[in-house]
C-alpha cells in the first residue's frame, strides 16, 4: 500500500524511513539540552522544550538590560544631594558613638524599580537584609553583597509589583528596624533628604516622630560611618 | 443446548465488544496524542520566526540551534552576576581559605530554585542554626526563578561544632524544597 492518504491543510508529511532516522537523532539530542527531559513522552518533552525556550528567550531581554549600560546600578542620577531627581530616601541610624548604619532607598529610571542599598559589614546581615525587602512584597532583581571603600554594602535592585503601593520611606523605617535589638523601639532614626515635604506627610503612626537633621543634604559626622 | 449456544455466542460477541471499545479508546488517545504533538510543533514553528521548512526533522534541528544560540547569550550575561535556570541547581563545596580569614573553612554555596515569600526567611533560619556567617553573596531573580551564591564561613561563637559539607548540603536542599514547589516535578 503506497497511496497517500489525503493530508489536511497544517499537517505536515508524514516523514519517510531516512528522516524517520534523523528526527530520532534530534529527539535524543533534544532531551539532552532540555532539563528534566530524559525520560519522558514526545509530547511532554516537546512542551517542556518549549517552556525552556521561552524561558531563555526572557532571560536574554532581562540581560540585554544589564549589558547595555554596563548597567548594573540602573540608571542613577548625579550622586549629589540635591540631584536626587529621581526621589531618594535616607536614613542614618545615630548611635551613642555617633557614627551610623546608612540606609538608602532611591527610586531608579526603569518604573517600579528601586535601589536599596544599606552598610552591613561584619554582622553579615546580608540576608536578613534581603528577607527583610522580600518581607515588604518586593521583588529582588539583584542583590549584592560588596566592599566599597573598605566598608561592606548590601545593594539591592527591588521591583515593586503594581497592584502594591510601597513607597521609599516604608522600606528605610522597615529596614532600622534590623538594627535594633529585637522588640525595643528606642529612639527614631534621623532622617535627612531631598524630600522633607514627604517625610512629614507620610502618616506612619504616633511612634514615628522624624527628626530634621538637615534640610539639604547630608550631615556627615566627623568619624561617622560613610 | 441453545441456551448454551446462545451464551458461547453473546459471550463472544460481548468480548469483542470490549475489544473493540478497548481499541476505539485506545486510537482515541493515540489521535488526541499526535493532536498535542502536532501542537506543539505549530507552537515550536511560531517560536522560531525563520522557519521556511516544514518537516519534523529541519524544524527540530532549528530549535536545537536555537537553544544552544540562547543558552550561549546566558553564558555572557552570566559574566554580570548569577542568572537563575529553570530547573532546579544546588552546590556547595569548599573554598581554599585565605590567609585573612583567620585559617577558617570556607564554604560556597549556590542554590537556584523557583521564588517564593518564604525562602530568604528560611535560609536565614537555616543559616542561623548552623551558625554560619556570609562573608560574600549575590543573588538575582527573574521569572520567578531565583538563584543565590554565597560563601559562608563558621560563626565564632559555633563552638567546636562545624556542620559537614554534607551537612549544609542537606539543610540548604530542604530550603530549596518547600511544598510549594513540588510542581516542578513532572510526571513521565
Amino acid at each position: 500500500m503506497t497511496g497517500r492518504k489525503r493530508l489536511r491543510p497544517g499537517e505536515a508529511p508524514r516523514p519517510r524511513p531516512k528522516d524517520r532516522q534523523q528526527i530520532q537523532d534530534r529527539v535524543r539530542e533534544l532531551r539532552d539540552i532540555v532539563p528534566n527531559a530524559t525520560k519522558c513522552s514526545i509530547d511532554a518533552l516537546l512542551e517542556k522544550t518549549i517552556r525552556h525556550m521561552k524561558f531563555l528567550q526572557s532571560v536574554t531581554q532581562h540581560g540585554d538590560k544589564w549589558k547595555a549600560g554596563g548597567d548594573v546600578k540602573g540608571e542613577r542620577s548625579a550622586e549629589n544631594s540635591s540631584g536626587l531627581e529621581n526621589g531618594a530616601s535616607w536614613a542614618m541610624e545615630l548611635d551613642a558613638k555617633g557614627s551610623g548604619v546608612p540606609i538608602l532607598v532611591e527610586n531608579l529610571k526603569q518604573p517600579r524599580q528601586m535601589l536599596v542599598e544599606m552598610l552591613c559589614e561584619e554582622r553579615g546581615l546580608f540576608w536578613e537584609i534581603a528577607d527583610n525587602i522580600r518581607g515588604l512584597g518586593l521583588t529582588i532583581l539583584k542583590g549584592v553583597m560588596e566592599s566599597r571603600n573598605d566598608k561592606i554594602w548590601a545593594r539591592f535592585n527591588v521591583e515593586v509589583h503594581a497592584a502594591k503601593e510601597v513607597n521609599r520611606l516604608k522600606v528605610v523605617w522597615n529596614l532600622t528596624q534590623l538594627l535594633r535589638p529585637s522588640g525595643k523601639n528606642t529612639s527614631a532614626p534621623s532622617f535627612v533628604g531631598s524630600e522633607m515635604s514627604d517625610v512629614c506627610s507620610e502618616s506612619f503612626g504616633s511612634r514615628f516622630q522624624p527628626q530634621v537633621v538637615a534640610s539639604h543634604g547630608i550631615t556627615v559626622s566627623p568619624g561617622s560611618a560613610w | 443446548m441453545t441456551d448454551l449456544l446462545s451464551l458461547c455466542k453473546s459471550s463472544a460477541q460481548a468480548d469483542n465488544a470490549k475489544a473493540l471499545a478497548a481499541s476505539k479508546s485506545h486510537s482515541e488517545a493515540e489521535r488526541r496524542r499526535r493532536e498535542r504533538i502536532n501542537k506543539h510543533l505549530s507552537t515550536l514553528r511560531t517560536l522560531l520566526p525563520n522557519t521556511a521548512k516544514t518537516d519534523k526533522a529541519s524544524l527540530l534541528a532549528e530549535v536545537i540551534e536555537r537553544i544552544k544560540e540562547l543558552k550561549q547569550q546566558v553564558a555572557e550575561i552570566s559574566q554580570f552576576g548569577p542568572v537563575p535556570s529553570d530547573a532546579d541547581e544546588l552546590d556547595v563545596d569548599v573554598m581554599e581559605s585565605p590567609v585573612d580569614e583567620g585559617g577558617k573553612v570556607l564554604i560556597k554555596a549556590s542554590i537556584c530554585c523557583a521564588d517564593r515569600p518564604s525562602l530568604l526567611t528560611d535560609l536565614v533560619r537555616t543559616l542561623k542554626s548552623l551558625h554560619l556567617r556570609t562573608v560574600k553573596a549575590e543573588m538575582a531573580t527573574m521569572e520567578g526563578r531565583t538563584k543565590n551564591v554565597f560563601v559562608m564561613t563558621i560563626k565564632d561563637d559555633a563552638e567546636l561544632l562545624e556542620p559537614t559539607l554534607a551537612c549544609v548540603e542537606e539543610a540548604l536542599k530542604s530550603v530549596m524544597e518547600e511544598p510549594s514547589s513540588k510542581e516542578n516535578q513532572d510526571d513521565a
